[in-house]
Protein backbone atom coordinates (compact mmCIF):
# COMPACT_ATOMS: atom_id res chain seq x y z
CA UNK A 1 0.00 0.00 0.00
CA UNK A 2 2.82 2.37 0.86
CA UNK A 3 4.47 1.64 -2.48
CA UNK A 4 1.27 2.67 -4.27
CA UNK A 5 1.30 5.99 -2.44
CA UNK A 6 4.89 6.68 -3.39
CA UNK A 7 4.07 6.03 -7.04
CA UNK A 8 1.01 8.31 -6.85
CA UNK A 9 3.03 11.18 -5.43
CA UNK A 10 5.78 10.64 -8.00
CA UNK A 11 3.20 10.90 -10.79
CA UNK A 12 1.73 14.00 -9.15
CA UNK A 13 5.17 15.59 -8.94
CA UNK A 14 5.84 14.85 -12.62
CA UNK A 15 2.44 16.25 -13.64
CA UNK A 16 2.98 19.39 -11.57
CA UNK A 17 6.48 20.00 -12.95
CA UNK A 18 5.51 19.55 -16.60
CA UNK A 19 2.19 21.32 -16.24
CA UNK A 20 3.33 24.31 -14.23
CA UNK A 21 6.58 24.87 -16.12
CA UNK A 22 5.16 27.48 -18.56
CA UNK A 23 4.12 29.64 -15.60
CA UNK A 24 7.43 29.23 -13.78
CA UNK A 25 9.17 30.08 -17.04
CA UNK A 26 7.05 33.21 -17.40
CA UNK A 27 8.08 34.27 -13.91
CA UNK A 28 11.73 33.57 -14.61
CA UNK A 29 11.54 35.63 -17.82
CA UNK A 30 9.96 38.52 -15.98
CA UNK A 31 12.95 39.02 -13.65
CA UNK A 32 15.64 38.73 -16.33
CA UNK A 33 17.77 41.27 -18.11
CA UNK A 34 17.07 41.52 -21.83
CA UNK A 35 20.23 39.56 -22.81
CA UNK A 36 19.22 36.63 -20.62
CA UNK A 37 15.65 36.54 -21.98
CA UNK A 38 16.86 35.60 -25.45
CA UNK A 39 19.83 33.48 -24.37
CA UNK A 40 20.33 30.01 -25.83
CA UNK A 41 20.99 27.82 -23.90
CA UNK A 42 18.24 29.32 -21.75
CA UNK A 43 19.04 30.94 -18.44
CA UNK A 44 16.70 28.91 -16.23
CA UNK A 45 17.28 30.86 -13.05
CA UNK A 46 18.63 34.37 -13.57
CA UNK A 47 21.90 34.97 -11.72
CA UNK A 48 21.25 38.70 -11.61
CA UNK A 49 17.53 39.04 -11.05
CA UNK A 50 16.15 42.47 -11.86
CA UNK A 51 12.82 44.16 -11.43
CA UNK A 52 13.50 46.48 -14.32
CA UNK A 53 10.73 44.90 -16.43
CA UNK A 54 8.19 45.60 -13.72
CA UNK A 55 9.35 49.20 -13.41
CA UNK A 56 9.34 49.70 -17.18
CA UNK A 57 5.82 48.38 -17.31
CA UNK A 58 4.48 51.23 -15.24
CA UNK A 59 6.82 53.98 -16.48
CA UNK A 60 6.93 53.21 -20.18
CA UNK A 61 3.72 51.29 -20.92
CA UNK A 62 1.54 53.15 -18.36
CA UNK A 63 0.30 49.79 -17.17
CA UNK A 64 -1.16 51.46 -14.06
CA UNK A 65 -3.73 53.25 -16.21
CA UNK A 66 -4.55 50.02 -18.01
CA UNK A 67 -5.10 48.22 -14.70
CA UNK A 68 -7.31 51.07 -13.46
CA UNK A 69 -9.30 50.81 -16.71
CA UNK A 70 -9.65 47.06 -16.21
CA UNK A 71 -10.99 47.68 -12.71
CA UNK A 72 -13.48 50.27 -14.01
CA UNK A 73 -14.73 47.95 -16.76
CA UNK A 74 -14.91 44.87 -14.55
CA UNK A 75 -16.71 46.53 -11.63
CA UNK A 76 -19.21 48.30 -13.90
CA UNK A 77 -19.93 45.08 -15.78
CA UNK A 78 -20.35 43.30 -12.46
CA UNK A 79 -22.80 45.90 -11.06
CA UNK A 80 -24.91 46.01 -14.21
CA UNK A 81 -24.98 42.22 -14.44
CA UNK A 82 -26.16 41.85 -10.83
CA UNK A 83 -28.74 44.65 -11.00
CA UNK A 84 -30.31 43.15 -14.13
CA UNK A 85 -29.81 39.44 -13.46
CA UNK A 86 -31.09 39.19 -9.86
CA UNK A 87 -34.65 40.46 -10.48
CA UNK A 88 -34.85 38.68 -13.85
CA UNK A 89 -33.76 35.34 -12.42
CA UNK A 90 -36.06 35.77 -9.42
CA UNK A 91 -38.99 36.61 -11.69
CA UNK A 92 -38.32 33.58 -13.89
CA UNK A 93 -37.86 31.27 -10.93
CA UNK A 94 -40.89 32.35 -8.86
CA UNK A 95 -43.54 33.70 -11.21
CA UNK A 96 -45.44 32.13 -14.06
CA UNK A 97 -46.26 34.42 -16.95
CA UNK A 98 -46.93 33.93 -20.65
CA UNK A 99 -43.73 33.48 -22.61
CA UNK A 100 -41.63 32.55 -19.57
CA UNK A 101 -40.63 29.20 -21.07
CA UNK A 102 -39.65 30.78 -24.38
CA UNK A 103 -37.63 33.38 -22.51
CA UNK A 104 -35.74 30.71 -20.60
CA UNK A 105 -34.90 28.98 -23.86
CA UNK A 106 -33.82 32.31 -25.38
CA UNK A 107 -31.45 32.90 -22.46
CA UNK A 108 -29.84 29.50 -22.95
CA UNK A 109 -29.55 30.34 -26.66
CA UNK A 110 -27.78 33.61 -25.81
CA UNK A 111 -25.14 31.68 -23.89
CA UNK A 112 -24.33 29.61 -26.96
CA UNK A 113 -23.99 32.38 -29.44
CA UNK A 114 -20.70 32.81 -31.26
CA UNK A 115 -19.54 36.16 -29.82
CA UNK A 116 -17.77 37.30 -33.02
CA UNK A 117 -21.18 37.19 -34.74
CA UNK A 118 -22.07 40.20 -32.57
CA UNK A 119 -19.09 42.30 -33.66
CA UNK A 120 -20.56 44.01 -36.73
CA UNK A 121 -24.04 44.78 -35.33
CA UNK A 122 -22.77 46.08 -31.99
CA UNK A 123 -19.91 47.98 -33.61
CA UNK A 124 -22.30 49.78 -35.94
CA UNK A 125 -24.57 50.92 -33.08
CA UNK A 126 -21.71 51.89 -30.76
CA UNK A 127 -20.12 53.82 -33.61
CA UNK A 128 -23.37 55.63 -34.33
CA UNK A 129 -23.62 56.64 -30.67
CA UNK A 130 -19.98 57.76 -30.64
CA UNK A 131 -19.10 55.17 -27.98
CA UNK A 132 -16.25 53.36 -29.78
CA UNK A 133 -13.01 53.74 -27.79
CA UNK A 134 -14.86 54.31 -24.53
CA UNK A 135 -15.20 51.91 -21.60
CA UNK A 136 -18.94 51.69 -22.35
CA UNK A 137 -18.21 49.90 -25.63
CA UNK A 138 -16.18 47.25 -23.82
CA UNK A 139 -18.81 46.89 -21.10
CA UNK A 140 -21.53 46.34 -23.71
CA UNK A 141 -19.37 43.59 -25.20
CA UNK A 142 -18.77 42.02 -21.79
CA UNK A 143 -22.48 42.00 -20.93
CA UNK A 144 -23.07 39.67 -23.87
CA UNK A 145 -21.06 37.06 -21.95
CA UNK A 146 -22.04 37.84 -18.37
CA UNK A 147 -25.76 38.69 -18.45
CA UNK A 148 -27.13 35.41 -19.89
CA UNK A 149 -24.72 33.39 -17.73
CA UNK A 150 -25.65 35.41 -14.62
CA UNK A 151 -29.39 34.98 -15.14
CA UNK A 152 -28.94 31.27 -15.85
CA UNK A 153 -26.80 30.63 -12.77
CA UNK A 154 -29.15 32.59 -10.51
CA UNK A 155 -32.26 30.80 -11.76
CA UNK A 156 -30.52 27.57 -10.80
CA UNK A 157 -29.85 29.02 -7.37
CA UNK A 158 -33.33 30.48 -6.71
CA UNK A 159 -34.93 27.20 -7.76
CA UNK A 160 -33.15 25.49 -4.86
CA UNK A 161 -34.40 28.04 -2.28
CA UNK A 162 -37.51 26.82 -0.43
CA UNK A 163 -40.49 29.07 -1.13
CA UNK A 164 -41.57 29.39 2.51
CA UNK A 165 -38.75 31.85 3.26
CA UNK A 166 -40.81 34.48 1.47
CA UNK A 167 -44.08 33.60 3.17
CA UNK A 168 -43.28 35.39 6.45
CA UNK A 169 -42.40 38.53 4.53
CA UNK A 170 -45.57 38.30 2.48
CA UNK A 171 -47.67 38.04 5.63
CA UNK A 172 -46.01 41.22 6.91
CA UNK A 173 -47.37 42.87 3.78
CA UNK A 174 -44.04 43.60 2.11
CA UNK A 175 -43.97 44.71 -1.52
CA UNK A 176 -42.13 42.54 -4.02
CA UNK A 177 -39.19 44.92 -4.04
CA UNK A 178 -38.94 44.88 -0.25
CA UNK A 179 -39.28 41.12 -0.30
CA UNK A 180 -36.34 40.79 -2.71
CA UNK A 181 -34.14 43.31 -0.90
CA UNK A 182 -34.85 42.26 2.70
CA UNK A 183 -35.69 38.57 2.53
CA UNK A 184 -34.36 37.02 -0.69
CA UNK A 185 -31.02 38.82 -1.06
CA UNK A 186 -29.65 38.00 2.40
CA UNK A 187 -30.15 34.26 1.88
CA UNK A 188 -28.89 34.44 -1.70
CA UNK A 189 -25.32 35.41 -0.84
CA UNK A 190 -23.81 32.12 -2.11
CA UNK A 191 -25.63 32.38 -5.46
CA UNK A 192 -24.63 36.01 -5.86
CA UNK A 193 -21.06 35.09 -4.97
CA UNK A 194 -20.98 32.50 -7.76
CA UNK A 195 -22.29 34.99 -10.32
CA UNK A 196 -19.94 37.73 -9.13
CA UNK A 197 -16.97 35.38 -9.37
CA UNK A 198 -17.77 34.25 -12.91
CA UNK A 199 -18.60 37.79 -14.04
CA UNK A 200 -15.38 39.12 -12.57
CA UNK A 201 -13.27 36.41 -14.20
CA UNK A 202 -14.97 36.81 -17.58
CA UNK A 203 -14.70 40.57 -17.67
CA UNK A 204 -11.13 40.74 -16.36
CA UNK A 205 -10.04 38.10 -18.88
CA UNK A 206 -12.00 39.25 -21.93
CA UNK A 207 -9.88 40.26 -24.90
CA UNK A 208 -11.86 40.17 -28.14
CA UNK A 209 -14.35 42.98 -27.57
CA UNK A 210 -11.78 45.04 -25.67
CA UNK A 211 -9.35 44.86 -28.58
CA UNK A 212 -11.94 45.53 -31.29
CA UNK A 213 -14.26 48.11 -29.68
CA UNK A 214 -11.65 50.21 -27.90
CA UNK A 215 -8.20 50.34 -29.46
CA UNK A 216 -7.25 53.53 -27.64
CA UNK A 217 -8.92 52.82 -24.27
CA UNK A 218 -6.56 50.10 -23.11
CA UNK A 219 -7.40 47.58 -20.41
CA UNK A 220 -4.85 45.16 -18.95
CA UNK A 221 -5.23 42.50 -21.64
CA UNK A 222 -5.05 44.85 -24.61
CA UNK A 223 -2.15 46.73 -23.03
CA UNK A 224 -0.18 43.48 -22.79
CA UNK A 225 -1.09 42.47 -26.34
CA UNK A 226 0.08 45.95 -27.39
CA UNK A 227 3.60 45.05 -26.31
CA UNK A 228 3.79 42.90 -29.44
CA UNK A 229 4.64 45.29 -32.27
CA UNK A 230 5.81 44.68 -35.81
CA UNK A 231 9.34 45.75 -34.88
CA UNK A 232 9.79 44.38 -31.43
CA UNK A 233 8.19 42.04 -28.94
CA UNK A 234 8.84 43.20 -25.38
CA UNK A 235 8.99 39.75 -23.84
CA UNK A 236 10.26 40.81 -20.44
CA UNK A 237 7.48 43.35 -20.06
CA UNK A 238 4.87 40.92 -21.36
CA UNK A 239 5.96 38.37 -18.75
CA UNK A 240 5.98 40.94 -15.95
CA UNK A 241 2.70 42.54 -17.01
CA UNK A 242 1.11 39.15 -17.50
CA UNK A 243 1.91 38.08 -13.97
CA UNK A 244 0.74 41.37 -12.44
CA UNK A 245 -2.46 41.15 -14.48
CA UNK A 246 -3.04 37.52 -13.39
CA UNK A 247 -2.74 38.13 -9.66
CA UNK A 248 -6.23 39.58 -9.00
CA UNK A 249 -7.87 36.73 -10.91
CA UNK A 250 -5.86 34.03 -9.13
CA UNK A 251 -6.43 35.51 -5.67
CA UNK A 252 -10.16 36.03 -6.16
CA UNK A 253 -10.58 32.52 -7.57
CA UNK A 254 -8.60 30.81 -4.83
CA UNK A 255 -10.45 32.68 -2.08
CA UNK A 256 -13.77 31.76 -3.70
CA UNK A 257 -12.69 28.29 -4.82
CA UNK A 258 -15.77 26.44 -3.60
CA UNK A 259 -17.98 28.73 -5.68
CA UNK A 260 -16.13 27.73 -8.85
CA UNK A 261 -17.19 24.12 -8.43
CA UNK A 262 -20.74 25.20 -7.58
CA UNK A 263 -20.96 27.52 -10.55
CA UNK A 264 -19.58 24.95 -12.97
CA UNK A 265 -21.90 22.26 -11.73
CA UNK A 266 -25.22 23.90 -10.94
CA UNK A 267 -24.99 26.04 -14.03
CA UNK A 268 -25.23 22.91 -16.05
CA UNK A 269 -26.75 20.06 -14.04
CA UNK A 270 -30.43 20.84 -14.15
CA UNK B 1 -47.59 40.83 -13.89
CA UNK B 2 -44.93 41.20 -11.20
CA UNK B 3 -42.91 38.52 -12.98
CA UNK B 4 -42.96 40.47 -16.23
CA UNK B 5 -41.91 43.68 -14.46
CA UNK B 6 -38.96 41.92 -12.83
CA UNK B 7 -37.81 40.40 -16.08
CA UNK B 8 -38.40 43.44 -18.31
CA UNK B 9 -35.14 45.41 -17.75
CA UNK B 10 -32.93 42.40 -18.41
CA UNK B 11 -35.00 41.42 -21.44
CA UNK B 12 -34.69 44.92 -22.88
CA UNK B 13 -30.89 44.69 -22.62
CA UNK B 14 -30.82 41.15 -24.04
CA UNK B 15 -32.91 42.30 -27.01
CA UNK B 16 -30.32 44.97 -27.73
CA UNK B 17 -27.38 42.60 -27.19
CA UNK B 18 -28.71 39.58 -29.09
CA UNK B 19 -31.99 39.99 -30.96
CA UNK B 20 -31.04 43.22 -32.67
CA UNK B 21 -27.65 41.78 -33.83
CA UNK B 22 -29.43 38.68 -35.10
CA UNK B 23 -31.85 40.73 -37.20
CA UNK B 24 -29.07 43.09 -38.31
CA UNK B 25 -26.93 40.14 -39.47
CA UNK B 26 -29.68 38.41 -41.43
CA UNK B 27 -30.80 41.70 -42.99
CA UNK B 28 -27.33 43.00 -43.89
CA UNK B 29 -26.25 39.64 -45.29
CA UNK B 30 -28.67 40.23 -48.17
CA UNK B 31 -26.83 43.39 -49.17
CA UNK B 32 -23.47 44.46 -50.39
CA UNK B 33 -22.20 46.96 -47.84
CA UNK B 34 -18.71 48.38 -47.51
CA UNK B 35 -19.03 51.18 -44.95
CA UNK B 36 -15.52 52.52 -45.61
CA UNK B 37 -16.24 52.94 -49.33
CA UNK B 38 -19.80 54.22 -49.14
CA UNK B 39 -22.65 54.19 -46.65
CA UNK B 40 -25.02 52.90 -49.33
CA UNK B 41 -26.15 49.32 -49.46
CA UNK B 42 -27.01 47.38 -52.60
CA UNK B 43 -29.49 44.53 -52.43
CA UNK B 44 -27.87 41.32 -53.70
CA UNK B 45 -30.29 38.65 -52.43
CA UNK B 46 -28.55 35.43 -51.45
CA UNK B 47 -25.44 36.23 -53.46
CA UNK B 48 -23.28 36.61 -50.34
CA UNK B 49 -24.28 33.10 -49.31
CA UNK B 50 -23.47 31.57 -52.72
CA UNK B 51 -20.12 33.34 -52.68
CA UNK B 52 -19.40 32.23 -49.13
CA UNK B 53 -20.19 28.56 -49.68
CA UNK B 54 -17.97 28.53 -52.77
CA UNK B 55 -15.23 30.40 -50.96
CA UNK B 56 -12.16 28.27 -50.32
CA UNK B 57 -11.21 30.31 -47.23
CA UNK B 58 -14.65 29.73 -45.74
CA UNK B 59 -14.42 25.99 -46.31
CA UNK B 60 -11.00 25.86 -44.69
CA UNK B 61 -12.24 28.06 -41.85
CA UNK B 62 -15.13 25.68 -41.10
CA UNK B 63 -12.88 22.64 -41.40
CA UNK B 64 -10.25 24.18 -39.07
CA UNK B 65 -12.88 25.19 -36.54
CA UNK B 66 -14.19 21.61 -36.44
CA UNK B 67 -10.71 20.05 -36.29
CA UNK B 68 -9.72 22.39 -33.47
CA UNK B 69 -12.94 21.78 -31.52
CA UNK B 70 -12.79 18.01 -31.84
CA UNK B 71 -9.08 17.65 -31.13
CA UNK B 72 -8.98 19.95 -28.12
CA UNK B 73 -12.15 18.63 -26.52
CA UNK B 74 -11.02 15.00 -26.84
CA UNK B 75 -7.51 15.71 -25.56
CA UNK B 76 -8.49 17.91 -22.64
CA UNK B 77 -11.23 15.50 -21.65
CA UNK B 78 -8.94 12.49 -21.28
CA UNK B 79 -6.11 14.48 -19.71
CA UNK B 80 -8.50 16.22 -17.32
CA UNK B 81 -10.13 12.93 -16.37
CA UNK B 82 -6.71 11.35 -15.77
CA UNK B 83 -5.63 14.18 -13.48
CA UNK B 84 -8.97 13.99 -11.65
CA UNK B 85 -8.42 10.29 -10.91
CA UNK B 86 -4.90 11.06 -9.72
CA UNK B 87 -6.17 13.80 -7.40
CA UNK B 88 -9.03 11.81 -5.90
CA UNK B 89 -6.69 8.89 -5.16
CA UNK B 90 -4.29 11.03 -3.13
CA UNK B 91 -4.48 10.24 0.58
CA UNK B 92 -3.25 13.73 1.47
CA UNK B 93 -2.64 17.04 -0.27
CA UNK B 94 -5.52 16.91 -2.72
CA UNK B 95 -6.66 20.47 -1.97
CA UNK B 96 -3.31 22.15 -2.45
CA UNK B 97 -2.58 20.13 -5.62
CA UNK B 98 -5.99 21.10 -7.02
CA UNK B 99 -5.35 24.79 -6.41
CA UNK B 100 -1.96 24.61 -8.14
CA UNK B 101 -3.40 22.76 -11.13
CA UNK B 102 -6.20 25.34 -11.42
CA UNK B 103 -3.81 28.24 -11.95
CA UNK B 104 -3.51 27.99 -15.78
CA UNK B 105 -7.29 28.33 -16.04
CA UNK B 106 -7.20 31.34 -13.71
CA UNK B 107 -4.70 33.34 -15.74
CA UNK B 108 -6.01 35.69 -18.44
CA UNK B 109 -5.97 34.14 -21.95
CA UNK B 110 -3.78 36.95 -23.25
CA UNK B 111 -1.08 36.13 -20.72
CA UNK B 112 -0.92 32.38 -21.21
CA UNK B 113 -1.22 32.63 -24.99
CA UNK B 114 1.67 35.07 -25.28
CA UNK B 115 3.62 32.87 -22.86
CA UNK B 116 3.15 29.95 -25.27
CA UNK B 117 4.07 32.15 -28.21
CA UNK B 118 7.45 32.68 -26.59
CA UNK B 119 7.87 29.01 -25.73
CA UNK B 120 7.09 28.06 -29.36
CA UNK B 121 9.46 30.67 -30.77
CA UNK B 122 11.77 29.04 -33.37
CA UNK B 123 15.02 30.80 -32.47
CA UNK B 124 14.97 31.43 -28.75
CA UNK B 125 12.00 29.27 -27.74
CA UNK B 126 12.68 26.97 -24.84
CA UNK B 127 10.65 24.11 -26.35
CA UNK B 128 12.90 23.68 -29.37
CA UNK B 129 15.95 23.92 -27.11
CA UNK B 130 14.62 21.05 -24.99
CA UNK B 131 13.70 19.02 -28.08
CA UNK B 132 17.11 19.74 -29.60
CA UNK B 133 15.49 20.20 -33.00
CA UNK B 134 14.23 23.40 -34.67
CA UNK B 135 10.52 22.55 -35.06
CA UNK B 136 8.74 25.36 -36.97
CA UNK B 137 5.87 25.42 -34.46
CA UNK B 138 4.05 28.51 -35.64
CA UNK B 139 5.55 28.83 -39.14
CA UNK B 140 4.57 25.46 -40.59
CA UNK B 141 0.89 24.95 -41.49
CA UNK B 142 0.64 21.52 -39.86
CA UNK B 143 2.47 22.45 -36.70
CA UNK B 144 0.60 25.77 -36.36
CA UNK B 145 -2.72 24.03 -35.71
CA UNK B 146 -1.01 21.64 -33.30
CA UNK B 147 0.49 24.60 -31.42
CA UNK B 148 -2.90 26.28 -31.11
CA UNK B 149 -4.39 23.03 -29.80
CA UNK B 150 -1.57 22.52 -27.27
CA UNK B 151 -1.98 26.05 -25.90
CA UNK B 152 -5.74 25.63 -25.62
CA UNK B 153 -5.68 22.13 -24.10
CA UNK B 154 -3.13 23.23 -21.52
CA UNK B 155 -5.46 26.00 -20.41
CA UNK B 156 -8.68 24.01 -20.33
CA UNK B 157 -7.56 20.79 -18.61
CA UNK B 158 -8.42 22.30 -15.17
CA UNK B 159 -12.01 22.87 -16.26
CA UNK B 160 -12.56 19.18 -17.03
CA UNK B 161 -10.49 18.21 -14.00
CA UNK B 162 -12.54 20.20 -11.49
CA UNK B 163 -15.87 18.90 -12.81
CA UNK B 164 -14.61 15.32 -12.80
CA UNK B 165 -13.22 15.64 -9.27
CA UNK B 166 -16.68 16.85 -8.17
CA UNK B 167 -18.20 13.86 -9.97
CA UNK B 168 -15.86 11.27 -8.48
CA UNK B 169 -16.30 12.71 -4.97
CA UNK B 170 -20.09 12.52 -5.34
CA UNK B 171 -19.96 8.70 -5.42
CA UNK B 172 -21.14 7.45 -2.01
CA UNK B 173 -18.32 5.79 -0.02
CA UNK B 174 -20.55 2.84 0.95
CA UNK B 175 -20.95 1.93 -2.72
CA UNK B 176 -17.20 1.92 -3.24
CA UNK B 177 -16.69 -0.29 -0.18
CA UNK B 178 -19.53 -2.58 -1.20
CA UNK B 179 -18.16 -3.19 -4.68
CA UNK B 180 -14.66 -3.75 -3.25
CA UNK B 181 -15.85 -6.35 -0.73
CA UNK B 182 -17.67 -8.05 -3.60
CA UNK B 183 -14.21 -8.56 -5.05
CA UNK B 184 -14.39 -6.28 -8.07
CA UNK B 185 -11.07 -5.23 -9.59
CA UNK B 186 -10.30 -1.61 -10.54
CA UNK B 187 -11.53 -2.06 -14.09
CA UNK B 188 -14.83 -3.58 -12.97
CA UNK B 189 -15.21 -0.86 -10.36
CA UNK B 190 -14.81 1.78 -13.06
CA UNK B 191 -17.17 0.01 -15.46
CA UNK B 192 -20.02 -0.70 -13.03
CA UNK B 193 -19.76 2.04 -10.42
CA UNK B 194 -17.60 5.04 -11.29
CA UNK B 195 -18.56 5.44 -14.95
CA UNK B 196 -22.34 5.37 -14.46
CA UNK B 197 -22.00 7.98 -11.71
CA UNK B 198 -19.82 10.17 -13.90
CA UNK B 199 -22.08 10.20 -16.98
CA UNK B 200 -23.91 13.46 -16.14
CA UNK B 201 -20.60 15.15 -15.28
CA UNK B 202 -19.01 13.89 -18.49
CA UNK B 203 -21.93 15.23 -20.51
CA UNK B 204 -21.61 18.67 -18.89
CA UNK B 205 -17.87 18.86 -19.36
CA UNK B 206 -18.05 17.82 -23.00
CA UNK B 207 -21.04 19.97 -23.97
CA UNK B 208 -19.76 23.11 -22.29
CA UNK B 209 -16.26 22.64 -23.67
CA UNK B 210 -17.52 21.91 -27.20
CA UNK B 211 -19.56 25.11 -27.26
CA UNK B 212 -16.68 27.12 -25.79
CA UNK B 213 -14.08 25.66 -28.13
CA UNK B 214 -16.29 26.33 -31.12
CA UNK B 215 -17.28 29.87 -30.21
CA UNK B 216 -14.53 31.29 -28.06
CA UNK B 217 -11.34 30.34 -29.85
CA UNK B 218 -10.64 33.93 -30.90
CA UNK B 219 -7.96 35.03 -28.43
CA UNK B 220 -5.66 32.02 -28.61
CA UNK B 221 -5.63 31.92 -32.43
CA UNK B 222 -5.47 35.68 -32.86
CA UNK B 223 -2.45 36.11 -30.61
CA UNK B 224 -0.62 32.92 -31.57
CA UNK B 225 -0.96 32.82 -35.36
CA UNK B 226 -3.66 35.33 -36.44
CA UNK B 227 -5.04 32.50 -38.56
CA UNK B 228 -1.74 31.85 -40.34
CA UNK B 229 0.59 30.81 -41.76
CA UNK B 230 -1.56 31.50 -44.80
CA UNK B 231 -4.94 30.22 -43.71
CA UNK B 232 -3.66 27.17 -41.83
CA UNK B 233 -5.30 28.14 -38.53
CA UNK B 234 -8.11 30.27 -39.95
CA UNK B 235 -11.19 29.72 -37.77
CA UNK B 236 -14.66 31.27 -37.95
CA UNK B 237 -14.23 33.99 -35.29
CA UNK B 238 -11.01 35.16 -36.96
CA UNK B 239 -12.64 35.22 -40.42
CA UNK B 240 -15.56 37.26 -39.11
CA UNK B 241 -13.43 39.85 -37.36
CA UNK B 242 -11.16 40.21 -40.41
CA UNK B 243 -14.08 40.71 -42.82
CA UNK B 244 -15.72 43.10 -40.37
CA UNK B 245 -12.90 45.45 -39.48
CA UNK B 246 -9.97 44.79 -41.78
CA UNK B 247 -11.55 44.40 -45.23
CA UNK B 248 -14.75 46.15 -44.07
CA UNK B 249 -16.90 43.88 -46.22
CA UNK B 250 -19.95 43.94 -43.96
CA UNK B 251 -22.19 42.09 -46.41
CA UNK B 252 -19.93 39.06 -46.17
CA UNK B 253 -19.03 39.55 -42.50
CA UNK B 254 -22.73 39.38 -41.63
CA UNK B 255 -23.15 36.36 -43.91
CA UNK B 256 -20.44 34.54 -41.94
CA UNK B 257 -22.07 35.73 -38.71
CA UNK B 258 -25.48 34.47 -39.76
CA UNK B 259 -24.02 31.07 -40.63
CA UNK B 260 -22.22 31.00 -37.27
CA UNK B 261 -25.48 31.88 -35.51
CA UNK B 262 -27.28 29.06 -37.30
CA UNK B 263 -24.57 26.63 -36.23
CA UNK B 264 -24.98 27.88 -32.61
CA UNK B 265 -28.69 27.14 -32.84
CA UNK B 266 -27.91 23.60 -33.99
CA UNK B 267 -25.62 23.26 -30.97
CA UNK B 268 -28.47 24.51 -28.79
CA UNK B 269 -30.80 21.84 -30.15
CA UNK B 270 -28.21 19.13 -29.46
CA UNK B 271 -27.50 20.52 -25.99
CA UNK B 272 -31.19 20.55 -25.04
CA UNK B 273 -31.56 16.98 -26.25
CA UNK B 274 -28.57 15.88 -24.14
CA UNK B 275 -30.04 17.61 -21.07
CA UNK B 276 -33.50 16.13 -21.56
CA UNK B 277 -32.21 12.61 -21.99
CA UNK B 278 -30.76 12.70 -18.46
Amino acid sequence: MLKREVILYLILAAVLIVYMSPILWLFSQSIKREVDIFAIPPVWIPTQPTFQNYAELFDFFSFGTALANSITVTLTTLSITLVLAIPAAYGLSRYKFPGAKMLLLAIVACRMIVPPALIVPLYSVLNLLGLINTPIAIIVGHLTWTLPLGIWLLIGFFDTLPEDIEEAGMMDGMSTLELILRVVLPVSAPGIAVVSLFTFMTSWNEFMFASIFATSYRVGGTAIAGMVSTYKIWWGDIAAGGLVFSIPMIIVAIVAQKYIVQGLTYGAIR
Amino acid sequence: MTGILLVAPAVAVLVFLFLYPFVFNVWTSLYQLRPLVSPERTFVGFNNYFRTFNDYVFQISIRNTLVFTLASVVLEFFLGLGVAFLLTNLPRGRKIATVLLLIPMLMPDVVTTLGWKFIFSPNFGVLNYLLGYPVPWLANPNFAMLSVIIADVWKTIPFVMIIMVAGILSIPKEHVEAIRTDGANSLQQFRYLTFPYLIPFILIAITVRTIDAFTKVYTVVYLLTSGGPGIATEVLPISISRLALLTWDWGRATTYSTIALIISLIFLAVFLRVIRRK
